[in-house]
């Protein structure tokens, strides 16, 4: 027979695991971006006053850190979603704004422009850093549905056996998606940035990639939405399932 | 239909593409893609589906105690996630291994599984103990499936065949006392001359038809000749003469009184151990057993394997009243009083004054045409009290003016219900005292001539061995 305990402990070490590797690697990777902006340098400078200049940094980047960790224990022992991806988030990005063609600060006049927010790092770290964090908040939100779930089957009765053990293969194959739209969206990235060079001369005249590609990926959403809700509408209902449903309901 | 975690990445994912339409930005587009491209990959998983429940029994007869085992064979062709199927319980089961913190782990009605990429196959066993006797039934399992990112409302159906389980009282072991210094024996009724025993073709007498009887014996010519003087008349009925079997009629009282306990053991559960015993012991000995309840319904005598299921399925679907259904439905209700400022434990029932239907006298008169003539053994099966001596006592007088005069025999088994409910040295104490008020009722009944067998149930389980030692044959 399959141990119970054994299940559960392997669940909360998988999970653990992920969710903690996931929370330190946004982190690190939102605030060494950040730690590379001009807003940044602004912060120091305005930190000088209370902090030593040479390691206010460090001192923010290990309380902010000792934080996300803090936060992360004391969520996940709840099954609730910890903020990292959100503190990663607001450190990144003024980082994003920077590379907006589109400056209304520019077009006001104010002293500040967008693109002074750019970060000094390569261009496809801050572009794998966005898709890390947008794929940690898609992960994130899961494994709080996830832990939902469970909660609600074991307040059912369900076997710890069982439960643990599909809870665990769900898990698991939610880390497969992500990374699965991790890699199809870095793919994507990549091909952008090596067709920049060819398809150049026609963004000049004609910014395609932020009317067409938007448009589309719009319509695939909306296509796969009606879609889904065509099928819902004529799927036959299942045999006995309004009768025993008014029984749940009913009480008898 | 869509769960709530869908519209939540869809629009921050339309949120992100707006905002870089409007400002611009690559990278946001690059984010944008995340969402939508997981929300694709999400949908176009599908939920499990291609759901087969199969049982491997669809019918199940027991005793009660007795533990069911409940084997279901699940399979899912399609989709990824998470399955659950579930049975939905009748009341009074008690899983078994519910109390074992081991067993619970490998035994359960409510099963969670995992659906990969292939074909999920599983047996799904679990065990219940039947605690109450009755027809029950488990519906068809329900089965609910979930889609790996939660992304679409969970889908609840079921399939399968429904499980019927019969719970039949625990029978009674009938043995024969060898002992050389019992005297007593259990009573067996006296014979008669004609009126009871197989009928043979030998014609008696023409009577008018009562409600039970064969409608083959039915005279029609008499009847067609009687009609036309007196259209309204009931039909007439040709009896035979008849073999010389002795009868036996039990009276099972299941007015609401008979409550008193638990739901899964009080004293008609007592009275159901009792009837069934009695029925089956007199049964086997070639006697014609009748029984009748006090609230409506009776089973006319008769002998044989036959009566035996008749009277097993009469008891598996009988319970008594409920204070609020009796009252529906004009019968006797009890008021359960406490004197100002006593001990609950002491607190007693009480019929109305005025009582007809739901007592012993009812159910004589309602039977009495078949009774009259007739010399049967009279079992009354009820908790004596003195709040409803009255009523017994009228219906023990009305036995007798049907039953042939001066030679009926009237045994009351008298179930101990405080003594059954009483829990620790205080209440037995006080169920004690209550069954000592009870002794001039008791008293009253035995002037009548009646045999009176007190059946504390909780020490003694067997009946028949109860109305033996208590000597009825003796006095």
């Amino acid at each position: 027979m399959r141990d119970p305990q054994a299940n559960e402990v392997r669940l909360t070490t998988f999970a653990v695991a992920s969710e903690l590797t996931f929370t330190v690697a946004l982190f690190v990777l939102s605030f060494y971006i950040f730690s590379q902006n001009f807003v940044s340098g602004l912060m120091i400078s305005l930190l000088g006053a209370i902090l030593p200049a040479a390691g206010s940094l460090g001192i923010l980047f290990v309380v902010l850190f000792l934080l996300v960790l803090l936060d992360f224990f004391y969520k996940t022992r709840r099954g609730r979603r910890p903020l990292g991806t959100e503190i990663g988030w607001v450190l990144f990005l003024p980082s994003i704004m920077g590379y907006a063609l589109m400056d209304p600060l520019k077009i006001l006049n104010l002293p500040f422009t967008l693109s002074q927010l750019q970060p000094q790092v390569p261009y496809m770290l801050v572009v794998f850093t966005a898709v890390l964090l947008a794929s940690g908040d898609v992960y994130f939100s899961n494994t709080e549905s996830i832990h939902a779930l469970r909660a609600r089957f074991a307040a059912r009765g369900a076997l710890r056996t069982d439960l643990e053990e599909a809870i665990r293969k769900n898990h698991v194959f939610v880390c497969y998606v992500v990374a699965a739209t991790l890699l199809v969206a870095l793919a994507g990235g990549a091909a952008a940035t090596y067709l920049s060079g060819p398809l150049e001369g026609l963004a000049a005249i004609f910014p395609f990639q932020f009317v067409l590609l938007p448009i589309l990926i719009v319509l695939i959403t909306a296509i796969i939405i009606y879609m889904y809700l065509r099928s819902g509408l004529a799927a036959p209902a299942e045999p006995g399932l309004e009768k025993e449903i008014a029984k749940m309901k009913g009480g008898n | 239909m869509f769960s709530s975690n869908l519209p939540r990445l869809l629009w921050e994912g339309l949120a992100f593409i707006l905002v870089a339409m409007v400002l611009l930005d690559p990278i946001m587009l690059y984010v944008a893609t995340v969402y939508i491209i997981f929300l694709i990959f999400a949908i176009a998983i599908g939920q499990p589906r291609g759901i087969h429940v199969k049982r491997e029994r669809t019918e199940f007869k027991a005793t009660v105690g007795d533990v069911a085992d409940v084997s279901t064979h699940l399979s899912v062709e399609k989709g990824v996630g998470i399955v659950t199927i579930a049975d939905r319980l009748p009341p009074f089961f008690k899983l078994d291994g519910e109390d074992s913190d081991l067993d619970i782990n490998s035994f359960g009605n409510f099963r969670v599984l995992w659906k990969g990429t292939g074909r999920l196959s599983e047996d799904i066993h679990y065990r219940v103990e039947l605690t109450k006797r009755g027809l029950y039934e488990i519906g068809a399992p329900v089965y609910e499936t979930i889609d790996v990112a939660a992304m679409k409302q969970a889908s609840i159906g079921s399939d399968g065949q429904t499980m019927k389980i019969t719970v039949s009282s625990k029978p009674v072991n009938v043995k024969s006392m060898r002992s050389a210094y019992l005297r007593s024996s259990v009573p067996m009724p006296l014979n008669t001359l004609t009126s009871i025993g197989p009928r043979t073709n030998d014609f008696l007498e023409i009577r008018e038809y009562k409600k039970g009887d064969p409608y083959n014996r039915i005279n029609w010519k008499a009847t067609a000749r009687l009609s036309s003087c007196r259209p309204n008349a009931s039909p007439l009925l040709n009896e035979y003469e008849r073999e010389g079997k002795k009868t036996v009629w039990i009276f099972l009282d299941n007015s609401a009184g008979m409550r008193l306990g638990t739901d899964l053991d009080n004293v008609f559960e007592c009275g159901v151990r009792a009837t069934s015993a009695l029925s089956r012991f007199y049964l086997s000995r070639g006697c014609r057993v009748g029984l009748s309840f006090y609230r409506g319904g009776t089973l006319l005598p008769d002998t044989g394997r036959r009566q035996e299921y008749r009277i097993a399925s009469a008891l598996l679907n009988a319970d008594a009243a409920s204070q609020e259904k009796a009252a529906e439905k004009g019968e006797p209700s009890l008021s359960y009083t406490t004197a100002p400022g006593g001990d609950p434990g002491l607190a007693r029932w009480h019929y109305p004054a005025e009582t007809v239907k739901g007592t012993l006298r009812y159910t004589v008169d309602s039977n009495r045409w078949h009774l009259v003539g007739q010399n049967p053994l009279f079992m009354v099966i009820t908790m004596v009290s003195m709040d409803n001596i009255k009523e017994l006592l009228e219906g023990i007088k009305r036995l007798r003016i049907y039953s042939v005069a001066n030679r009926s025999q009237v045994i009351v088994i008298n179930i101990l219900g405080y003594d059954l409910v009483a829990r620790g040295a205080i209440e037995e104490a006080s169920a004690k005292l209550i069954n000592y008020s009870a002794m001039p009722a008791i008293k009253a009944l035995r002037s009548t001539g009646a045999y009176i067998v007190p059946w504390d149930a909780r020490r003694e389980s067997n009946i028949l061995k109860k109305i033996t030692i208590a000597g009825v044959t003796q006095k």
